[in-house]
């Protein structure tokens, strides 16, 4: 107990102390323990000093903290020491212990960050900070413009996941990159995403001209990357046009959706007429050549919109997880449409009235009860 | 950047999102035209999607004209596949051979007879010209013995469709 005559501090292994006595009986003493730069406060009570008995401890609360963490570590070990000293050294290896562990190193907490900051900025500066749209607090996630040959401006979203960059920007396909961890900088990609824009110029153009040239229904807001629209045909008749991305001006895939009586008269034109595609003509052009309609277009249809939009009779919606209605009632006095995910739950629900054959379901129509069947959604 | 999820909570929350979706948009034109005879509260209307109080006006003519009923609507989660619960709710229960006196319904479209093609609109009509084509105010014959007997829920009832034409 000599170290209680005077305030005094020691060097203990790669941790300090200092006791300071509070008051001339040194019943009570604050001991302040220094570890890697890191401060801790405890306070000690010696109400029969110079004798241990009946002694308290007081840690604050980082000390308590540190101490709940170790697991094996009762606050009750702190009770038996012979000496101060010793009770110290105890506290000091824990706290060393937890500092290594924890990687708490005070001042350098996470050491990996800063070096990602710095390589993430050198990153930017060679591409541009002209070019760079936003960034997240953390710089996980950026987002670089580019401009294509056209002046379109695109977006580039990088995206860090363990310090390896994933690439995503509105491309009708996926890019195919190979990240290679030692060699490979941003600015490369960049410039790969650049160049890869151009293929796709046709494609936008033809794009474009579909969205202002007819009443696009789907996608709600096409994208870059959408390479599909279902257009407004006639009152409950619309055509889904799937545009391949490397030669848009090609007759595309496309797939009626209405009653089989209102759609039968439209898909027999384009059938006879095939030929007349024009691969140098916007595809509403082309269509409106075939099916020898002009298209209807969004502004020109105020009143009675509801009619162009074919909404599932069952779930009352016009998509439903993505689909539209594409299942049509063929008694022409009926002709409602349904979401095939929607008919066939229906009809598998009623054990009695229907019929399965493999997959096919077979029943009735919930509104004219006339025969229906329907395949099971794909999954 | 596509997450994938877990197929079983996406196809449960579409489920959900289709049914809601409905019921919003079946409450929405029965709020903007209501079948004659409905009366709907619109502000009780929405605060829960799956609950629907509304009255019934006993149509001018018939032999409930000037009384008002509480028909409720409970809508399980599989809604529109499945029928909704409807039983009339409160002190007045309209007095008909085809309505107990605990307001429990004996109506084959809210069981045996339901499909998607029906909604609340044509429950609410159906219930009204029920009530209209009724000549006489009595109680089902085995009104009794049914409400002692009968579970919570009208659509657990095992029911014998007694006729057509009432």
């Amino acid at each position: 107990m000599e170290l209680l005559n005077d305030a005094g501090t020691l060097e203990v292994s790669q941790y300090s102390y200092i006791i300071l006595p509070l008051n001339n009986q040194h019943s009570h003493v604050d001991c302040l323990l220094t570890a890697d730069g890191k401060d801790y406060l405890l306070h000690l009570s010696f109400p029969n000093y110079p004798s241990h008995e009946g002694f308290t401890i007081n840690l604050s609360y980082d000390l308590n903290c540190i101490i709940k963490s170790k697991k094996g570590f009762e606050e009750k070990m702190l009770q038996r020491f012979n000496s101060v000293e010793e009770l110290i050294d105890k506290l000091g290896i824990l706290i060393k212990d937890h500092h290594k562990t924890n990687l708490l190193c005070s001042n350098n907490e996470k050491p990996t960050v800063a070096t990602n900051y710095s390589k993430v900025l050198a990153e930017i500066d060679a591409i541009g900070w002209e070019k760079l749209f936003s960034v997240n607090h953390d710089f996980t996630e950026l987002k670089l413009k580019m401009y294509d040959s056209l002046n379109h401006q695109h977006i580039l979203n990088v995206k860090f996941n363990n310090n390896v960059p994933e690439f995503s920007a509105e491309y009708p396909r996926i890019v195919n990159i190979e990240w290679q961890k030692d060699s490979s900088t941003l600015s490369e990609m960049y410039s790969l995403f650049c160049q890869e824009a151009e293929q796709y110029q046709d494609f936008w153009k033809a794009m474009e001209e579909l969205d202002a040239g007819c009443w696009v229904l789907e996608p709600e807001n096409p994208s870059r990357r959408d390479t599909y629209r279902k257009i407004s045909i006639a009152p409950n008749v619309s055509l889904k046009i799937e545009v391949d991305p490397n030669h848009p001006y090609v007759f595309p895939s496309i797939t009626w959706l209405g009653s089989e009586t209102a759609v039968s008269k439209f898909r027999e034109k384009i059938l006879d007429r095939i030929e007349a595609w024009d691969d140098d003509l916007p595809i509403n052009t082309n269509l409106e050549r075939l099916l020898e309609i002009s298209l209807p277009l969004k502004q020109t249809l105020d009143m009675g919109t509801e009619n162009y939009e074919v909404t599932c009779c069952i779930c009352y919606s016009e998509r439903l997880n993505g689909e539209v209605p594409s299942r049509t009632c063929d008694n022409p006095s009926c002709g409602q449409s349904f979401h095939i995910f929607c008919l066939y739950e229906w009809l598998r629900s009623l054990i009695q009235t229907t019929r399965k054959q493999g997959n096919k379901v077979f029943g009735e129509c919930p509104f004219c009860e006339q025969p229906i069947s329907c395949n099971p959604p794909a999954s | 950047m596509y997450s994938p999820r877990s197929e079983a909570s996406l196809a449960q929350s579409c489920t959900l999102q289709r049914q809601e979706k409905r019921l919003q948009k079946e409450l929405v034109a029965l709020i903007k035209e209501p079948p004659p005879g409905v009366v709907i509260d619109g502000e009780s209307v929405g605060q829960s999607l799956d609950l629907l109080v509304l009255s019934i006006n006993g149509a001018q003519g018939t032999i409930y004209e000037g009384e008002q009923f509480q028909l409720q609507f409970r809508f399980g989660p599989k809604y529109p596949f499945d029928s909704p619960e409807v039983v009339f709710i409160g002190t007045e229960i309209p007095v008909h051979p085809h309505v107990y006196s605990n307001g429990h319904i004996c109506l084959s479209i809210l069981t045996d007879d339901w499909s998607p093609a029906l909604s609340i609109f044509s429950v609410c009509v159906s219930i009204i010209s029920m009530l209209s084509s009724c000549k006489e105010k009595k109680r089902p014959p085995d009104d009794s013995m049914y409400v002692k007997t009968c579970s919570k829920n009208p659509k657990k009832t095992k029911w014998w469709y007694h006729d057509e034409e009432v």
